[in-house]
């Protein structure tokens, strides 16, 4: 409840600095000082189970450690994301405020859609999320690419919007209890009627549109490459994240009865998506877009908590959202310094910038999944909670090989990166590498590590 | 007597001390230093070895445990040495004969400069340790260590001069044929482990009862492929000729009189395991017979003074096979002793030439040394004589008792033997008659440079003279009244299955036909090379002799060429395009994959709506009807 | 004294020793220093393997020496190290290899030498992990972390077609161990820990664990592919001969001297115990396979012209006999692997160095371009000859007695299997003594009249190892006695 009403609140104060003060660096210290005090706000409310603000909401959201837990992870990643990139947001445009604004919405959108108890909830909670991404992508106004893709996204995400506007009704009027509280559907006995077959289907499809899951992932290269880099870090791990995490209540809470009867999709989109993903950013030349597809990959292995939904999923969905957000944030933040975004523009930067070197390469392990980073113990929790399962071990055995392709692509950088000597022996790689940038791209590589040794700093979370 | 022989690990220690200082002292050593401690580490042994034999003497023998070489819950496998009158009459040729040849060399490689002079005795001095390994081991494993050790030692040698290429081919050839042969040998030995765990000669023969016929047959036969490596026999003999690159003194050693008839003595210390065996025996008297026959053949035509005696010596080894064979156990050994004294005295006596004539080693060269060469004439001739098996030289005897062992057992196989003496005979003559006899066909300053050796040359020549002339007495047959006392000395350890049962009469008839007409074939000789005019080779079978039947060609064509073109095949095409074709063949298939379905991203929203659209419908079928 | 005592025990020093020496090193300022401090570092970190040999709380060396903590936060809490006797063997193994290494390669010249000789350590580190892990999860950590510093080694330092190379390496592990992952979880999924609940990666719940036939058969080649890639066996070994030739030597004697031990290892650590069943009915399979790779790999090496792809191809020979023999499951065959992988790593680590010798003098590794070294460097050809002898398992040198107890134990599984493998050893024979003929005899060329005799240190480094190779050859006993009880505990699982 915190972490709604703050954020909400924070947005429209950043609003106001927008309309009265001209500085462009005050929004950035007030987003970066507000999302701490939100964050422990809403460890605070983990911690006491009670919110500062006492509303009756009809139960139609629940704050229970799990959702409080992740959404304290999708602050820690803002937060980070804000040290990281903070300064690269100013430069997108002259409405530095509204960003900021328009970003903490997205922020309480997550909050709701993480904390829904009813379709509706889910419903506001998504499109809260949408609406100033669409704007956001579209920030960099003098740039076409920028406007095409903002058109792009919202077209589709209209699209999608429909259909799920659509399940929702069908779910409603198929329900025997012509309810919208997710924990109190019922289904009757035996096969699904049409009508929640259908309603089912096409919530599964929409949040698979959210979690930009093949086959209806078309959006997300185009509209990450176009949105600024910037924007395209947030949407890529926090936005995706909490789309994974309401997909997830959804189907567990919602659905969770009718798994057997719906589990062969998922497996079909896990699988295409794992192929896909993979396959296709091993090709990519740019490494923004590269970054795209690999986020498509990641989400592949994210769909295994859905495929599973056992505590090892829940643990593991944390762990992942975590993880990748963390390393994704990261790269991008790099990424945003470097002049060429192609992967020959990361050629020799081990020499120049040793610590954007290093640093790069744990986010890189940790979304290859090599031990002793976070990325790895987040797949590992995966492929557990798939192997749960019991079924389905090719799906599992495909997942793994995948995972070695995904290697394929992120060492391309790597080795781009120490392998490779730089075009020129002179003339910088990276725009100029603050002190502090550092220091956070060291803080951002240890939390990785430290996740990687004991996932339970987080995990444990959960059970509070 | 025990005090004696709880010092036996001395005899093999002492070489290898030898080996020590020679190996590590070559830069510092002077050349006479050198020469003393390498020959002096042999005289000791062999001193010792004199001790030795004497407390043997009357069927003692004696098992010396040192420590475990191997000791697992299966199987020990100790450092033991054996000691009983079988191992002891070897120690005796080895260090003995070994000592001699020291010797000899101390002057026949004075030409060598200190360091390699030093790396020679090293060499040497090694080579003698292993052999002592290999006749004192209390088990196949410690036989086996000694048996490969030699192995190496005669590939050092033979390449001594590496910087000759063909020098190091006839090395590298001899190595890899003893190998073949060895794995032969080392299956034999994981048989019997597998079988008996055990590889103790004592408990093998023990044991036997546990081996079926089958075990006994693969186990003896493969211990024989063994033997084929080592003592040069069909159809391993090949490298044999070849060894001759090293020094000559290495080829009376190592090609003539020890390692070569190691073969010999494993097969008569396994005697009790082969004489379960008949089939075996079979194909080893006949092996041997073929191999004698092969041999003498082409020493016939061989031009090369070394060659000759390095032919005659496979052909002697068949000789002993064949002894083997018909069960004859001490008959073989006795050869193996008298072959080591007269072949080891032919080929110092070729070295002792090839020293005079400056390293001319064709005998086209030669003729009419006698005069020049008095003792190395004289001893060649004594040389000759025993290996034709005049009486009453040492060679008579010990052919004879083959030769009548091989007449009990089968007839036809007698009358080839007979031949191939005869052969024998005729071949030596000629390389003697060529040599020494009619005039010098070699260059007027080769025949200026000519010299008779100096004395550590000749008096080495010298005592094996002597010795190839009586060492036949010490197994005169009972018909000359003969007490037989090496049959006697050997009895305890070896069980001749074959007992000669022919009245005298007929041993009298045998002898004095094979005395006649070898004298007869050595006469013939006589007056065809004693004016010897070295003409070139007409006919297609002398050709083929010359050639040595072609042997070595047609294992290049079988085996050689076709297993590097294999290699060739395996190394371009398998391997590359194959098997590494296929690995990186996936990540081709994963780029190609990667290339096509990015098409899918045209970035044209229609075609996206579309695909999403069936991706519904798909969704929606299977949920609905399936 | 009884290591339980020691508040750090054994297997965590060898693990965190080398690991922080490590470390160390990227804060050098100074190339040379670096030299002397990691060659000090690993001479420590030999002495603490040696004092694990002394120190071991059981004569017999059967105890796990186990004193390790976990990790509240791990996976289950599952952080195991501990020594047995194989893990003794191949730790004191790693432990010897790297000063050897360090002395050897000491006048090498390495661009950034300190990151160069911080990520060996780093490889050693993750070594001693995988020798020393007692649990699937730090074993699968460690798996992992003793390659990727050896990635970058090659990558980095290595010859021109480096990169490729070492990523082929590199992936195609990777895949491998993921697939183990998989089995690893698996397994996990129906262990039951020691106190009744839930599960445990610990070796004695995997050990223990409750598989049904069919569940053995694909978990047991899960696990296998990947311990099939790392030693490797045919027809998975094509990685390797490419990446001895492009990573650094110094590297390579790693990747070979030890790193292949790591798939023999693991299967008999991890393979055996926990899937004895599906193990009795492949063995034929693979057993067929390693002896096809013996006599594949020979040939083959009987056509190498470069000095490390010869020594690489013979290596996968060897490594085929060493699997071959953990396949046999008898007795002599598994004592053969474990003193057969001791003395293979010192034998090749020695013929590495003679390599690396000639080539910084000379610059060339063709067998076709060198030639009459022995006159140059007459002692450098002896200690060399010595060294190959042994690699072709002479009598009196250690690999004898290795293979003579691996060929036995062939032999006790199939007769036949073992007389084919022993066409291997000749042509052994034959590509060693060509590679001797052709690089040492004969007269020197062009090239090689520049070879100078080898410098003091590097002439020891070479005597330790011939010493080595003699005093196991003539006296393995202590190096057998070592891993006994570890092989009883095995073959009780198959009897």
């Amino acid at each position: 409840m915190n972490t709604i009403l703050l954020t909400a609140f924070l947005g429209i104060v950043l609003m106001m600095i927008g309309a009265f003060s001209k500085s462009k660096t005050l929004p950035r210290f007030v987003a970066i000082g507000g999302i701490i005090v939100i964050l422990i706000a809403n460890m605070v409310e983990l911690l006491s189970q009670e919110s500062f603000f006492t509303f009756n909401v009809k139960n139609m959201l629940t704050f229970n450690s799990f959702n409080l837990a992740f959404i304290g992870v999708a602050l820690l990643c803002t937060l980070i994301y804000f040290l990281l990139s903070g300064s690269a947001i100013e430069k997108v445009g002259s409405y530095v405020a509204e960003y900021f604004a328009l970003l903490f919405f997205v922020l309480c959108g997550v909050a709701i859609s993480a904390t829904f108890n009813t379709l509706l909830m889910l419903f506001i909670g998504i499109e809260i999320i949408s609406i100033p991404l669409y704007i956001l992508t579209g920030s960099d106004k003098r740039n076409l690419k920028s406007n095409e893709a903002a058109l792009k996204y919202f077209l589709m995400g209209a699209f999608s919007t429909g259909i799920m506007l659509m399940g929702i009704a069908f779910i409603y009027g198929g329900n025997d209890q012509a309810t919208f509280y997710i924990s109190q559907l019922g289904f009757g006995v035996g096969k699904m009627s049409p009508l929640i077959a259908i309603g089912l289907v096409l919530l599964l499809i929409s949040m698979s549109f959210k979690v930009s899951a093949v086959p209806f992932h078309f959006w997300t290269p185009d509209v990450y490459d176009g949105a600024p880099t910037v924007f395209t870090s947030f949407m890529a791990t926090t936005v995706k994240a909490a789309g994974f995490f309401a997909f997830l209540r959804l189907f567990d809470n919602g659905f969770g009865v009718l798994q057997p009867q719906w589990q062969k999709l998922i497996v079909l989109i896990t699988a295409a998506t794992l192929v896909l993903g993979n396959l296709t950013a091993v090709f990519q030349q740019s490494v923004k877009r590269m970054l795209a597809y690999s986020s498509i990959a990641q989400a592949g292995f994210m769909l295994f908590a859905v495929f599973a939904l056992n505590e090892k999923a829940k643990e593991g969905l944390i762990l992942y959202a975590a993880a990748y957000s963390l390393a994704t944030i990261g790269i991008f933040a790099i990424l945003i310094k470097m002049k060429d975004y192609t992967i020959d523009g990361f050629n020799g930067l081990a020499k120049k910038q040793p610590v954007l070197a290093v640093t790069g390469l744990v986010f890189l392990l940790s979304l290859t999944g090599v031990p002793l980073t976070a990325g790895f113990q987040s797949k590992f929790y995966m492929l557990m909670a798939a192997a749960e399962v019991g079924s389905y071990t090719w799906l599992i055995i495909l997942a793994v090989l995948c995972a070695a392709i995904s290697a394929y692509y992120y060492f391309k950088i790597i080795q781009a990166i120490f392998f490779k000597e730089a075009s020129s022996a002179e003339g910088d790689l990276t725009e100029v590498i603050t002190t502090a940038f550092k220091l956070m791209l060291i803080i951002t590589a240890v939390l990785i590590i430290l996740l990687g040794v004991m996932p339970g700093l987080l995990t444990d979370w959960l059970y509070y | 007597m025990d005090n004696v022989l709880q010092m036996v690990w001395l005899i093999p220690l002492l070489p290898l001390i030898g080996f020590l200082i020679n190996g590590l002292g070559r830069n510092s050593l002077s050349k006479r230093m050198s020469g003393i401690i390498g020959s002096g580490v042999i005289l000791f042994s062999f001193l010792l070895s004199l001790y030795v034999f004497f407390n043997v003497k009357g069927g003692n023998s004696h098992l010396a445990h040192y420590f475990n070489l191997i000791d697992i819950n299966s199987f020990t496998i100790g450092f033991d040495f054996q000691i009983d009158p079988l191992s002891s009459l070897f120690l005796l040729i080895i260090t003995g004969v070994g000592f001699l040849i020291h010797l000899y060399s101390t002057a026949y490689m004075h030409a060598e400069d200190g360091k390699d002079y030093a790396k020679y005795f090293a060499y040497l001095n090694l080579f003698v340790f292993s052999m002592l390994l290999l006749v004192m081991g209390g088990n196949y494993v410690i036989l086996f260590i000694g048996w490969e050790g030699v192995g190496l030692c005669s590939y050092l040698l033979i390449g001594y001069w590496f910087k000759n290429v063909n020098y190091t081919n006839a090395a590298k050839k001899a190595f890899v044929m003893n190998r073949i042969g060895d794995l032969g040998f080392l299956l034999a030995v994981f048989w019997l482990l597998n079988k008996l765990g055990t590889t103790n000669f004592t408990d093998v023969f023990a044991n036997l009862s546990k081996l079926s016929t089958t075990d006994i047959t693969g186990i003896t036969l493969l211990l024989f492929v063994g033997a084929t490596g080592k003592s040069a026999q069909i159809p391993l003999f090949t490298w044999l000729p070849d060894a001759m690159a090293g020094p000559t003194p290495v080829s009376a050693l190592i090609h003539a009189a020890t390692m070569v008839t190691a073969g010999i003595y494993m097969i008569a210390r396994s005697n009790v395991l082969y004489n379960l065996a008949p089939l075996t025996q079979e194909i080893i008297m006949w092996i041997g017979l073929a191999t004698a026959l092969l041999a003498a053949t082409i020493a016939l035509k061989q031009n090369d003074i070394k060659k000759v005696l390095a032919y005659s010596t496979v052909s002697q080894l068949g000789f002993m096979f064949l002894a083997l064979g018909t069960g004859n156990y001490i008959a073989a050994v006795f050869h193996v002793m008298t072959h080591a004294f007269f072949k080891a005295l032919l080929f110092l006596g070729s070295g002792s030439v090839i020293h005079g004539m400056h390293h001319e080693q064709d005998i086209n060269n030669m003729g009419g040394l006698k005069s020049k060469m008095k003792i190395t004439y004289i001893t060649f001739f004594i040389g000759c004589l025993a290996i034709a098996g005049i009486p009453p030289l040492s060679g008579f005897f010990s052919k004879d008792s083959i030769l009548i062992g091989a007449y009990e057992h089968n007839k036809i196989v007698y009358a080839i033997a007979l031949f191939t003496a005869c052969l024998t005979a005729f071949y030596m003559f000629r390389l003697l008659f060529i040599t020494f006899n009619g005039k010098f066909r070699g260059t007027q300053k080769q025949w200026n440079h000519v010299h008779e050796s100096p004395a550590a040359m000749t008096v080495p020549l010298i005592i094996l003279a002597v010795l190839s002339a009586i060492a036949g007495f010490v197994n005169i047959p009972a018909l000359f009244g003969g007490t037989e006392s090496l049959t006697h000395f050997l009895s305890p350890v070896i069980q001749q299955t074959h007992q000669t049962t022919l009245s005298h009469a007929t041993e009298y008839m045998l002898m004095g036909g094979a005395v006649v007409l070898i004298s007869a074939v050595i006469s013939w000789a006589y007056f065809k090379f004693k004016n010897y005019e070295p003409k070139e080779e007409t006919s297609s079978f002398g050709k083929t002799l010359e050639n040595k039947w072609y042997v070595d060609e047609f294992y290049n064509s079988i085996l050689v060429k076709p297993l590097q073109a294999i290699a060739a095949f395996f190394n371009t095409i398998v391997e590359k395009k194959g098997i590494d074709g296929m690995v990186n063949g996936v990540g081709k298939v994963v780029n190609y994959g990667s290339r096509q379905i990015r098409l899918l991203q045209s970035g044209q929203i229609g075609h996206y709506v579309l695909l999403m659209v069936l991706g519904i419908l798909v969704l929606l079928i299977i949920q609905l009807f399936f | 004294m009884n290591p339980q005592d020691v508040w750090i025990t054994f297997p965590e020093l060898l693990v965190w020793f080398p690991l922080l020496a490590g470390l160390v090193c990227f804060l050098f300022k100074d190339n040379s220093k670096v030299k002397s401090w990691v060659l000090l570092a690993s001479i420590l970190t030999l002495c603490i393997s040696f004092a694990s040999l002394y120190f071991s709380d059981d004569a017999k060396y059967l105890a796990l020496n186990k004193a390790s903590y976990t990790l509240k936060y791990m996976n289950n809490g599952s952080f195991i190290l501990g020594l047995d006797g194989m893990g003794r063997l191949l730790t004191l193994l790693t432990a010897f290899a790297f000063p050897i290494i360090f002395v050897a390669t000491y006048n090498t010249p390495y661009k950034s030498a300190k990151n160069f000789y911080g990520l060996m350590l780093l490889a050693q580190s993750g070594l001693m992990g995988v020798f020393t892990a007692m649990d699937a999860m730090s074993f699968y950590f460690f798996w992992e972390l003793a390659l990727i510093p050896v990635y970058f080694l090659s990558s980095q330092w290595g010859g021109e077609r480096r990169i490729q190379a070492t990523f082929k390496f590199f992936v195609y592990t990777f895949a491998g161990s993921l697939l183990m992952l998989i089995g690893i979880i698996y397994v996990y999924l129906h262990t039951i820990n020691i106190n009744g609940n839930g599960h445990s990666f610990a070796l004695y719940a995997f050990a223990g664990v409750r598989l049904n036939p069919t569940e053995q058969n694909w978990l047991f080649w899960l696990f296998f592919i990947a311990f099939a890639i790392k030693m490797p066996i045919f027809p998975f070994h094509t990685w390797q001969p490419d990446a001895y030739e492009q990573a650094p030597t110094a590297t390579t004697m790693v990747l070979s001297g030890i790193m292949v031990k790591m798939g023999l290892f693991a299967c008999l650590r991890w393979l055996l115990p926990i899937f004895p069943q599906a193990t009795i009915k492949f063995d034929t399979i693979i057993i067929g396979l390693s002896v096809i790779g013996m006599l594949y790999a020979s040939i083959i090496a009987l056509k190498q012209d470069d000095l490390k792809r010869l020594v690489a191809y013979s290596s996968i020979a060897h490594i085929g006999l060493m699997c071959a023999g953990i396949f046999t499951k008898t007795e002599v065959g598994l004592q053969g692997v474990m003193l057969q992988m001791f003395c293979h790593g010192i034998n090749i680590i020695g013929l590495w160095i003679v390599i690396e010798l000639i080539e910084r003098q000379t610059g060339v590794r063709k067998i076709s371009q060198l030639g009459g070294v022995a006159h140059k460097a007459p002692i450098l050809t002896i200690l060399l000859v010595v060294i190959a002898l042994a690699n072709i398992a002479l009598p009196l040198t250690n690999a004898f007695i290795g293979e003579f107890m691996l060929f036995n134990g062939l032999f006790a599984f199939n007769k036949w299997y073992a007389a084919a493998a022993g066409i291997s050893i000749i042509l052994a024979a034959v590509y060693t003594l060509n590679m001797i003929q052709k690089v040492f005899y004969g007269e020197e060329n062009s090239i090689t009249t520049a070879i100078k005799e080898i410098a003091l240190h590097e002439k020891i480094i070479l005597s330790v190892v011939v010493v080595l190779i003699f005093m196991m050859g003539v006296y393995p006993q202590p190096m057998i006695n070592l891993t006994k009880a570890t092989v009883e505990a095995l073959m009780l699982k198959f009897n």
